[in-house]
């Protein structure tokens, strides 16, 4: 009963950290949608979104249920194979409010493979992301304080490690921060989740270092600079729920930081743990669920590819860079390295306008003359309906129309492959279309490679997904299916090759995509 | 040698005042060809080529200065229907070909375009743009 109230102390005083102060509440619905809470989002909140209910059971819904909840424990599982999380309750779902401001956060009750600990799952939504994590609470029941002692930490829904620290009766004492000197991966393998303490040594103490995380990094436990706040008001708070008790010095939303009052900026490598200085106990480290302290995401650089996407968009290149379908890494690769004759720039804007149609629209290639940058602009405000697979296929679209650009515009000696583009793209050119030479000669040329890359990006990045809609690959997915979502954004222009599809073939697509779309899923999570 | 200098001060003067006339182009703006638009979201306008086709491309021009006559020297400015009939943008009969146009206004040696609004001269990047 007391590791209960404690894990609701914890997961309270982490929650009130970030957003002031939390009530409990009952599950709301009075969160219908986003424009609700408009007066709040991305103001004093800053970075973090308000999640409204449809979003936030969506997000508990993609943990795919091992059992039924009404066979059990109601608890859904993120992995039937996981080592580390069994799954979160999506029937304990209630939204935390934090006091003095609208925002309300999503809460689940969750469970560890390891019993000693105790675990509450968590969502955030920043950059349009939905992003889950667990607050996971080791107790040191060799210690007979009167508070809380042992080791709270946040993951992701996978163990791995976000930030972490030691309290003692109710003080935090020291800070776990990713450890500089990682080894190599093979010694890793002999010491995985081994920990190294190098600023105070506490082997000894209960609980093991190692039940609240699953992970390859190592870890430093640090000692903090100057004493955190000491929670006992808090622990007030919990055993008088329902009777707030702010926790004084807690500095809002409205700053940007979610720590309570002072202290440094925060750090989640190296022996600095100034993320827990003073009196600040931040969740995330350097304040920023999606990169912690890492500032190299900031732009990334890719030789000649500059990267401003944000939210989803952002969280889908990531993924098809990482899938490294050869399709998509030919055409980039064209674009790496000094030598290239144009580089690209993807942006994410929130609403990207079409000069064509006087609409907006899910992303758009521009090329202005006397440059050498071709700009994709990336919708957010559409990309926010729409599923990850269906942003992909946004992105791979605009692509292949900067290749186009590129091809069209080169100085460069061509291949035999720019030669035959060049030689259908000019057929299309001369001839008496519907549509624009590119997209005829993207319908012809590129719409089987699309639908590849699709498919490729499906089954080995958005996994789950596809194991899901495919009853884990026992009843594979239409190869229909992806092509259905290669031809969007083609067909509606009325390109030849898709008015020389038979009628059979142009329902069997129909069919495809109306089977699978509204299925696949919204949430890019970053792993 | 005093006509040598003279040459070379002649010569001088020619590049100097050939430089922006080589660089610029001067569109006589022409309202039958053209419509100015505001972008909804960002602060600028834009013109774009009149025509009724159901386009999932474009052409448009970007004003992005407004230049004071009287920093202008002579210059000669070229009819917009002429431009048009040279790129050969007009495939048939009220169909366009807005990258005919880009590449057109992409290739030609002028950097600089300026359409001539009377006694308004506005500079205007060209830009291509797909959806």
């Amino acid at each position: 009963m007391r590791n209960l109230i404690d894990i609701k102390l914890l997961l309270i005083a982490f929650v009130s950290f970030i957003f002031v102060t939390c009530n409990s509440e009952d599950v709301i619905d009075d969160i219908a949608n986003e424009t609700a809470n408009d007066d709040i989002v991305g103001a004093s909140l800053g970075k973090y979104q308000q999640l409204n209910f449809e979003e936030a059971l969506f997000f508990v819904n993609e943990i795919k249920p091992e059992k039924p909840s009404h066979e059990g424990d109601g608890l859904g599982t993120l992995n039937a194979s996981s080592d580390f999380l069994v799954g979160v309750d999506a029937n304990s779902l209630v939204f935390e409010d934090v006091e003095n401001t609208k925002h309300k956060i999503p809460t689940l009750k969750a469970q560890l493979k390891n019993p000693q600990v105790e675990s509450t799952a968590f969502l955030v939504k920043v950059q349009d992301s939905v992003l889950g994590f667990l607050i996971n609470a080791a107790e040191d029941k060799s210690i007979g304080d009167e508070k809380f002692s042992g080791i709270v930490g946040i993951t992701d829904l996978s163990g791995n490690f976000v930030n972490g620290y030691r309290l003692k009766n109710g003080e935090f004492v020291s800070q776990f921060v990713v450890s500089k000197d990682q080894k190599s991966k093979d010694s890793v393998g002999a010491t995985k989740r081994s920990l190294s303490f190098t600023a105070k040594t506490v082997a000894e103490e209960m609980p093991r270092w190692d039940c609240w995380i699953y992970s390859d990094s190592q870890l430093d436990e640090v000692s903090v600079y100057g004493k955190l706040g000491n929670i006992s008001n808090i622990g007030r708070r919990v055993s008088n729920r329902g009777v707030s008790v702010r926790g004084g010095s807690f500095s809002g939303p409205t700053t940007g930081r979610f720590g309570a009052g002072g202290g440094g900026t925060g750090s989640s490598s190296g022996s600095d743990p100034s993320g827990s200085s003073g009196s600040e106990a931040e969740i995330f480290p350097c304040d920023d669920p999606l990169h912690g302290c890492d500032t190299n995401f900031a732009e990334e650089e890719d030789d000649k590819i500059f990267n401003k996407l944000t939210g989803k968009a952002l969280c889908v290149y990531e993924k098809l860079r990482e899938s490294g379908t050869d399709f998509t890494d030919k055409i980039l690769n064209q674009f790496k390295g000094d030598g290239s004759e144009f580089d690209v720039l993807i942006i994410s804007e929130e609403k990207v306008f079409s000069q064509t149609h006087n609409k907006f629209v899910n992303g758009i290639t521009s090329y202005k003359k006397g440059g050498n940058q071709i700009k994709i602009f990336i919708s957010t405000d559409k990309a926010k309906g729409r599923s990850v697979l269906s942003v992909a296929r946004t992105l791979i679209h605009e692509y292949v129309h900067a290749d186009m650009f590129r091809k069209l515009n080169t100085t460069s000696e061509l291949t035999q492959e720019e030669l035959d583009f060049k030689t259908t793209y000019e057929k299309f050119k001369e001839g008496n279309f519907n549509a624009t030479p590119q997209h005829e000669t993207m319908a012809e040329l590129y719409v089987s490679s699309i639908a590849e890359a699709l498919k490729e990006f499906h089954k080995t990045v958005l996994t789950k997904d596809y194991d899901y809609l495919s009853n884990d690959g026992a009843k594979p997915l239409s190869d229909n299916f992806y092509q259905a979502l290669a031809w969007q954004g083609l067909k509606e222009h009325d390109v030849q090759a898709y008015l020389d599809l038979t009628e059979e073939e142009k329902a069997a697509l129909k069919n495809a995509l109306q089977t699978y779309y509204h299925d696949t899923t919204k949430n890019c999570q970053k792993e | 040698m005093k006509t040598t200098i003279s040459l070379l001060v002649i010569a001088f003067s020619f590049c100097a005042f050939g430089q922006e006339k080589c660089d610029t182009l001067f569109i006589k703006y022409d309202d039958k060809l053209l419509q100015k638009r505001k972008h909804p979201l960002k602060d600028y306008f834009y013109y774009t080529i009149k025509d009724y086709d159901n386009k999932e491309d474009i052409t448009f021009f970007i004003v992005e200065d407004t230049i004071k006559k009287n920093t202008l020297k002579k210059h000669k400015s070229t009819r917009l229907k002429k431009i048009l009939k040279n790129s050969k943008a007009y495939y048939k009969k009220d169909k366009f070909d807005d990258w005919e146009l880009f590449d057109y206004f992409n290739k030609i040696k002028q950097n600089t375009i300026i359409f001539v609004d009377g006694n308004k001269y506005y500079k205007v990047g060209v830009v291509y743009a797909i959806e």
